[in-house]
């Protein structure tokens, strides 16, 4: 499970900007790539104080995810063009990745200054790390806050409003624009408190973050963007299953598949296996009504 | 505005037709020879750290007035389709007659047809996979050993330090990791070790937690633990493996001296038990150093030696074909490379029948808290 505990703050973000943009984001978990190397230069290079470096780190995530929005993505936005989006969210992918690897000369990194002390007050069991504690202490919190947030705020049902359908909500009056900007922000924020916890448990890769993008992809496709509870219970599933897989010498080598067999079980349930089972509920409750009918006759 | 147009497309087809001549003369009298690395994406470092190695053998072939040849690169990104892809570039396009590195064993295996078709000789300074001693093809030779024999040196120290129950993780999606099992599965059974198939744990390219793996191996109680991951993976699977309690030792060859796996492991570097080729203590050695740092702010790993090594090999064979008046082709370069006998300064360079480094003694090392590699009695 702590390893799923990694990956909630990636789907979270994911789904919040999917749902509101109607298209895969693939994009936006590099803004947590880009957070944690921000994190990496301003403390471990700069040596900055950690909190200004965790600021700046949480701000470049975040500004990083408004410049990607507003100069590629908005118009594809507003347009309806998931297609077209998609797209363009595999070439920034490709620069962001490629600029990182540039920036450290293709070698992998770790944080030393910024690293949670592994021993003392800050070990909770045994081979439970600090940044283990922070990534599953982000779980509830997040989940539960943003679940709570979309769902039992004013501002969540403006945000359910704009996603449903932006042209009713402009003719309603909503503030569509103040909203994209709310949820861009959002997400790369999730991304970059993402990004940091992963890069201070793995380490920094300019690829750090693509394996978890296609995770949180299969993760919300099955399980649906609407459905915030739903898609962390589903990342923390497939944490669970990626370790029961690795224990398994025989299956250890399928453990990077699990995700991929989520998302097709998920296919197969909400397009095949539910409709039929409606259907088949409601002939049954029909033939039912219809013979009490007779019955009464 | 037809009269413009016109104007326009004579401008830009002189344009394009000076680049080439321009080209054609750059090129023309030149011995161009390539290079394929990854130069980019994951496993960049490889080729960042060659590519270092073989712009201060440039210079120091320049300052001492030595004929030199063009390098001529391609970006792999440790990919097989897109080597291909380059080595077809620098071949058809390029004309180049040999290659200072392809890295990667399983790029290597893929390209040794190739090259031997086309009688294009392939230097590489990185591949140690087994596979390539019977399977790398005449056109194939290697400045650094094949992991059969320091698989053999592993399992020996292991054995001798009385630790005869391993286990071993590896990725099963890298040739090298794959070379580096069958290797110790082989030289550590046959010297009396004791690794059951069930011990042996694949494990894929984007595994980045281990836990569940290291607690599958732990069950087994075992003495020594065979690392057959690279860098950081490597890293990781020690530091979490320490975080743990379990103190190793974690056994591997050069991918554990990688500057990843030391900065991935933190603290769990120090349990860490590998062999690397015998370093050669020579002024050269220590001049190459002092420069790959004052470059790159980085120390050298043993990868930067071998590659500078393998620069020098092939510009050997080029100024001697040259010097006997033969043009520079494949095939005379292959025969040159064959008679090869220099004084790297990782130690003299041969080739036996199968154009495997000849000789190579071997060191046992470890880290110390600050990350220095010391030798172990």
């Amino acid at each position: 499970m702590l390893r799923g505990a990694y990956y909630v703050p990636i789907a979270l973000a994911f789904a919040l900007v999917a749902r509101h943009g109607r298209y895969l984001p693939l994009w936006l978990p590099e803004c947590g790539m880009v957070a944690a190397y921000a994190a990496y230069f301003s403390i471990e290079r700069a040596r900055f104080p950690l909190l200004l470096g965790m600021a700046v780190a949480v701000l470049a995530g975040s500004l990083s995810a408004l410049v990607a929005h507003y100069a590629l993505f908005a118009g594809h936005v507003a347009r309806s063009e998931p297609f077209a989006a998609l797209l363009r969210g595999i070439g920034v992918i490709v620069l962001l990745d490629n600029i990182a690897s540039l920036l450290t000369g293709g070698y992998a990194l770790a944080f030393s200054r910024l690293a949670i002390p592994s021993s003392g007050r800050f070990r909770m069991v045994h081979a439970l790390l600090g940044s283990d504690a922070l990534a599953l202490g982000c779980v509830p919190l997040l989940a539960g806050g943003l679940w709570a947030a979309v769902n039992h705020t004013r501002s969540g049902l403006q945000y359910r409003s704009v996603s449903a359908n932006r042209q009713v909500a402009t003719q309603y009056g909503l503030r569509v624009q103040r909203i994209d900007f709310i949820v861009v922000v959002m997400g790369g924020l999730l991304c970059a408190i993402g990004g940091i916890t992963n890069g201070l448990r793995y380490g920094l890769t300019a690829t750090m973050m693509s394996t978890t993008a296609l995770k949180a992809v299969a993760v919300v496709v099955a399980v649906g963007y609407d459905r915030l509870l739903t898609v962390a219970l589903g990342m923390l599933a497939i944490g669970v299953l990626e370790s029961l897989c690795q224990a398994r010498i025989r299956f250890s080598a399928f453990e990077d598949g699990v995700s991929y067999a989520a998302l097709a079980i998920g296919l197969v349930v909400h397009y095949v296996v539910w409709p039929w089972w409606r259907h088949w509920r409601e002939r049954r409750s029909w033939g039912a009504e219809k013979q009490l009918a007779e019955a009464r006759l | 505005m037809n009269r413009r147009r016109a104007v326009s497309s004579i401008v830009l087809t002189a344009v394009l037709l000076s680049l080439g001549a321009c080209r054609s003369t750059r090129t023309s009298g030149n011995v161009n020879i390539g290079a394929i690395l990854p130069l980019s994406g994951d496993n960049a470092s490889f080729g960042i750290t060659a590519r270092n190695a073989y712009q201060i053998a440039e210079e120091d072939a320049r300052q001492e007035g030595r004929t030199s040849f063009t390098l001529v690169y391609g970006d792999s990104k440790l990919d097989k389709g897109l080597a291909l892809a380059e080595y077809g570039r620098l071949v058809n396009q390029h004309h180049v007659v040999g290659f200072i590195e392809a890295t990667g064993s399983g790029i290597a295996l893929a390209l040794a047809d190739m090259a031997a078709r086309d009688q294009v000789p392939i230097i590489s300074a990185v591949d140690t996979s087994p596979l390539l001693t019977s399977r790398g093809g005449p056109f194939f030779f290697r400045v650094v050993p094949s992991d059969a024999y320091s698989s053999k040196v592993l399992s020996a120290w292991a054995m001798e330090k009385g630790l005869k129950s391993a286990v071993l993780v590896f990725n099963q999606q890298n040739d090298w990791a794959v070379g580096f099992k069958n290797a110790v599965l082989l030289s550590y059974r046959e010297g009396g070790g004791s690794l059951p198939d069930n011990a042996v744990l694949p494990v894929t390219d984007d595994v980045v937690d281990f836990n569940s793996a290291i607690a599958t191996l732990q069950k087994m109680a075992p003495r020594a633990w065979f690392v057959g991951l690279m860098g950081r993976q490597a890293g990781l699977f020690v530091r979490q493996s320490v975080s743990r309690g379990i103190k190793g030792p974690f056994l591997g060859v050069d991918n554990l001296a990688q500057q990843e796996f030391v900065d991935a492991a933190g603290a769990g570097k120090t349990d860490a038990w590998f062999v690397l080729p015998t370093e050669v203590k020579s002024a050269a050695v220590s001049k190459f150093a002092a420069r790959y740092r004052q470059l790159f702010q980085r120390d050298p790993d043993s990868l930067a030696f071998k590659a500078y090594d393998a620069y020098f090999v092939m510009l050997n064979a080029v100024e001697t074909i040259k010097k006997s008046g033969q043009p520079v082709t494949g095939a005379a370069l292959q025969r040159q490379l064959k008679a090869t006998n220099f004084p790297g300064i990782t130690g003299t360079i041969q080739f036996d029948q199968h154009n495997d480094l000849l000789k190579a003694d071997y060191q046992r090392l470890t880290y110390d808290a600050e990350s220095q590699k010391v030798p172990v009695q």
